[in-house]
């Protein structure tokens, strides 16, 4: 029996942006495209030098939908370039409509990505094939109902500057983009996962995963699209207004 | 309820004023003027703590002479936070590389926090006559995870403070180096870097 995909999102602007009335940075899209299940979270950076940023997270998935969908058989090793590839071109795009102020172009180095600086995060999962890009912190948890443990299939990232994340912005960005590809033959997943870091940062616990994901599959049994976007939307909600941070979920569940 | 029924916290900023308490402090009531500025200074960081919201600031001073020490056994909350005046040590010398030195194994405990806010407020140069010295400690520094990421503003009191060594202490945080040379000028240059760093710091939170 093939499995058939629902697909939801939400995204929170954290209390600290509410206060200071800056934008969400986060972004989030999701979508069922010739049956293929996409979702996609970004979260731009909060630095000041990073002024355009919820701009940049929101072109990021907009090109990651784009070429997660357009190109499903893509060579893995390929997906990292043209993924940064199209984010640069439309940033480019963006800065020919949109010039940098001179406050934004002071001493920003040409050709000013970092005024754009995202993460990004997408899986698509296309008949048995799921496959998973990374560039950035946030989390990508795997759940399957009657497992203890949440799978991470990319570990988390070796902490060089607390604070500071790899980019899209970064010259060297396909380097830093993590890719994965699982094959689903087996079943072996009954939820997706994406978050952005204001989940795993608002919680006292590091190790939230496994508690998490149980909850996750719990609360998801019987949910349409639109129930499962409010309900995702109420998650969000406790960790942007305690962490203070933009909180973004995406999920792809399983309905067998 | 948030998701799997777990507790959210705040995230924890340490703002670190790292003050010379060397002799020559002692001359015309620097370290006076210094104490009154970091009083004065202290309602309008707490305000502006009281708008970052997500964000629990922590205050801990380090004062550095032949040697450097914490004022305070562990960080204090910065709304309960009040500051505790430090003399000069009369003869004494400036060993800010140790004091670099000191900080960086303070941050050994603390991989994975976020990066610290630190003001520096001296009147003199670095004296080096102990290991390591102001670039072994400042190295050391930048070498450290959470050091290097340190948001970092300098104050140079007076006219012989060491400029050069001031900017290679900021060098790379995108921090600044200013210059007070009387008590009211003190406070000025000192709120400007005190706000500037917390925010900084704070901003690395989202």
């Amino acid at each position: 029996l093939t499995p058939r995909w629902i697909v939801a999102g939400a995204s929170v602007r954290g209390a600290r942006h509410v206060n200071l009335g800056e934008p969400n940075e986060d972004s989030v899209r999701v979508g069922l495209d010739h049956g293929r299940a996409i979702a996609l979270v970004a979260d731009g950076h909060g630095s000041a030098k990073c002024g355009r940023a919820d701009i940049g997270s929101a072109l990021a998935v907009k090109v990651g939908f784009e070429v997660l969908a357009e190109e499903p058989r893509l060579e893995l090793d390929r997906l990292p370039q043209e993924i940064t590839t199209r984010w640069q071109a439309a940033v480019a795009m963006h800065l020919a409509e949109h010039p940098p102020t001179a406050d934004e172009a002071e001493g920003a180095p040409h050709p000013h990505y970092l005024l754009y600086g995202t993460t990004l995060l997408g899986v698509m999962i296309d008949g048995p094939l799921l496959r998973l890009v990374q560039i950035g912190d946030g989390d990508v948890l795997l759940g399957r109902s009657g497992q203890e443990h949440a799978r991470r299939p990319i570990p988390p990232l070796e902490v060089n500057r607390p604070g500071e994340t790899d980019s899209l912005c970064q010259h060297d960005a396909a380097d830093r983009m993590s890719v994965i590809e699982y094959d689903l033959t087996d079943g072996q997943v009954d939820v997706v996962l994406l978050a952005s870091d204001g989940l795993d940062t608002a919680f006292a616990d590091p190790t939230w995963h496994d508690e998490t994901m149980a909850d996750v599959l719990r609360r998801v049994q019987g949910l349409d699209a639109g129930e499962l976007e409010a309900e995702i939307a109420g998650w969000c909600g406790p960790p942007a207004e305690v962490g203070g941070d933009d909180t973004t979920i995406a999920l792809i569940v399983c309905r067998h | 309820m948030s998701l799997g029924g777990l507790q959210l916290q705040e995230k924890e900023v340490h703002l670190i004023f790292l003050v010379d308490t060397s002799g020559s402090m002692a001359s015309n009531a620097k370290i006076q003027s210094l104490n009154t500025a970091l009083e004065e200074v202290l309602p309008a960081l707490r305000a502006q703590a009281s708008q970052l919201v997500g964000i629990e600031a922590h205050v801990r001073v380090a004062t550095f002479s032949n040697g450097p020490r914490w004022v305070q056994d562990a960080p204090a909350l910065l709304e309960d936070f009040w500051w505790e005046q430090v003399p000069a040590e009369p003869q004494s010398l400036t060993e800010l590389g140790v004091a670099l030195d000191f900080l960086r194994r303070s941050f050994d405990a603390q991989a994975h926090a976020m990066p610290p806010a630190i003001v520096l407020l001296t009147d003199g140069m670095p004296t080096d006559t102990m290991s390591p010295t102001f670039a072994e400690g400042l190295e050391r520094l930048d070498a450290h995870p959470v050091g290097r990421s340190a948001t970092r503003a300098a104050i140079a009191i007076g006219t012989d403070a060491d400029l050069s060594s001031l900017e290679a202490f900021v060098a790379g945080s995108g921090g600044v180096v200013l210059t007070a040379q009387d008590p009211h000028q003190l406070t000025d240059v000192l709120r400007t870097a005190s706000s500037s760093v917390l925010r900084a710091a704070s901003e690395l939170a989202s």
